[in-house]
């Protein structure tokens, strides 16, 4: 599949400080590149360079293969961003605002705008002036600049942050089809990693401006940890007899559940829902528990970059 | 050229919105307006010229330009300016030339509204040859300062807002009021406008020697280059 964006070993220093360290990424079209950090792991200053606007110390970027150079204006036709906290000017309306851009962009003003204002469910606040939105219209607006000129990347640093839980299943929904329908590749970083879990097909996690690691959704899925949880009346011990006796590892935890982290169990609990019936023991519990991507990204960042100060 | 003229458009749209530049417009008129009344139309349009080689020039086009620049930053927009098919050269130049254009406005309305108070108030002595002298001076004048705002933007870009451009332009209003009467005035750029009025009474265009106009023109472009340099180069964090 084609590569839209490739970092080669992208660093950024400030003096001695290193912002961003040797990160080399890849985005094919149509995928949705969840970047992971903590604040201040690299992420905008990554997202910085990948939009020109900060000199790598050393690396390269390339967009549709092509290496970024300062002066390419015409591959910006192709990208939309939105950098940190969106903001507009204070005095005109949203309305007003896109047209700004849409004549920046040499756009069919009117056509775009009223696209764009349809598409993020903004034009109830089509004549409100910038300085009176909501956070959470503000960054619909902010979204709105992004997508107006239908570019082929978007590069979103944050983009759900302060939307209202409707708003964050809209453009989860909005980006899902812009990816799958129109082949648009999005590069999203954030904070909320449910947020990510959800709609990233390939996940990058980095800290301390390093990239840990990079797995695809289905990788995630493989690799994250499953256990199985079984809990009896009373006869604790003799499920645990049982259950060792199959030759699954089992682990007796705090509230006196039992905890199997065999693969055999977690793919099939019933053989071991059945395993206690047979032996006379009711079961009170019997659930498969996932490792979020919370616990994952937590795990990853405190055993690759060692745990945050 | 065609994305230019969007931008200038675009960059207009803006300035033209603001209260900055309305602001000053206003205050420019309401000094115009109190001091009609001294003396003829020569004494009263020298007056007037008089404001713009100081303090409005210096104040008055310092505010508007260093704005123009300024509130993208304050206004956290700035960002939305960077990764454009227009490139940054063109969004520096249509700044600028907005900028310009805002300040020129300014100069002729209010240009126009002391002669129509001048008018209606039926000042005595009027010269359409005392009226063209002293509207040519203004035009050179008002240039003078506009190559001089190039500091300002390049104040305001460094800074990333338009307060430390504005308190430039005060600071070098002072540096003008004081230095200006001594010998050292002919070579300090702020005090140059206030001199070509001054020794451009015997009617000559362009009364001081070649430095004191290379001397803003050098300036203005260093402050304009600067800007263009830093928006092109300079790490936009």
């Amino acid at each position: 599949m084609e590569e839209i964006i490739r970092t080669n070993h992208l660093t950024k220093r400030y003096g001695s400080r290193t912002v961003v360290d040797d990160v080399s990424i890849t985005v094919k079209k149509g995928e949705i590149y969840g970047f992971l950090g903590l604040n201040g792991a690299g992420k905008t200053t990554t997202i910085r360079c990948l939009l020109g606007m900060m000199k790598p110390t050393s690396g390269e970027v390339y967009l549709f293969g092509q290496r970024l150079a300062k002066g390419g204006e015409a591959l910006w036709k192709r990208v939309g961003y939105l950098v940190e906290t969106p903001a507009a000017y204070p005095s005109f309306t949203v309305r007003e605002n896109l047209k700004l851009f849409a004549k920046l962009r040499g756009l069919q003003e009117q056509e775009a705008v009223e696209a764009v204002m349809d598409k993020l469910n903004l034009n109830d606040h089509a004549d409100t002036q910038a300085r009176h939105l909501s956070l959470g219209n503000a960054q619909k607006l902010g979204l709105a600049k992004a997508m107006l000129h239908q570019p082929d990347i978007l590069i979103l640093d944050e983009p759900t942050n302060a939307l209202d839980p409707a708003g964050i299943v809209e453009v989860r929904e909005l980006l899902r089809n812009l990816a799958e329908r129109e082949g648009v590749t999005v590069f999203i970083s954030s904070h909320i990693l449910e947020e990510i879990s959800k709609i990233a097909t390939r996940i990058g996690i980095i800290h301390r401006g390093a990239l840990l690691q990079e797995l695809s959704a289905d990788e995630f899925e493989q690799l994250r940890q499953k256990r199985l949880y079984v809990g009896v009346y009373d006869k604790t011990e003799a499920a645990k007899t049982i259950l060792i006796n199959e030759g699954y590892p089992v682990r007796m935890i705090e509230n006196g559940w039992l905890e199997v982290s065999d693969d055999r169990a977690i793919q099939q609990p019933e053989r071991v829902a059945k395993l206690m019936t047979d032996a006379q023991l009711p079961l009170a519990l019997l659930k498969v528990e996932e490792e979020d991507l919370e616990a994952y990204f937590l795990k990853t960042i405190g055993t690759k970059g060692g745990t945050e100060e | 050229m065609r994305t230019l003229l969007l931008a200038i458009r675009t960059e207009n749209a803006k300035l033209f919105r603001s209260y900055v530049l309305w602001g000053t417009l206003v205050f420019f008129l309401f000094v115009t307006g109190i001091r009609v009344g001294e003396g003829d139309w020569a004494t009263y349009l020298k007056n007037v010229v008089f404001m713009f080689a100081s303090v409005f020039g210096i104040v008055g086009f310092g505010a508007v330009a260093g704005w123009t620049f300024g509130r993208e930053y304050a206004d956290r927009t700035i960002k939305d300016l960077l990764a454009l098919p227009v490139s940054r050269g063109k969004i520096v130049a249509a700044k600028s030339l907005s900028a310009i254009i805002g300040c020129l406005m300014i100069v002729l309305i209010t240009f126009t509204f002391a002669l129509l108070l001048g008018f209606i108030l039926g000042m005595p002595g009027f010269s359409m040859e005392v009226m063209l002298q002293q509207l040519l001076q203004l035009l050179i004048i008002s240039g003078l300062h506009l190559l001089l705002c190039g500091p300002v933007v390049g104040i305001a870009c460094l800074s990333r807002g338009y307060l430390a451009a504005m308190a430039f332009a005060f600071c070098t209003l002072m540096v003008a009021l004081i230095t200006g009467p001594t010998p050292l005035g002919t070579y300090l750029p702020w005090s140059i406008p206030a001199l070509q009025l001054a020794q451009s009474a015997g009617g000559e265009v362009f009364p001081l020697a070649a430095a004191s106009y290379l001397i803003p023109i050098v300036i203005g472009l260093a402050g304009y280059i600067g800007t263009w340099t830093w928006w092109r180069w300079a790490d936009q964090k």
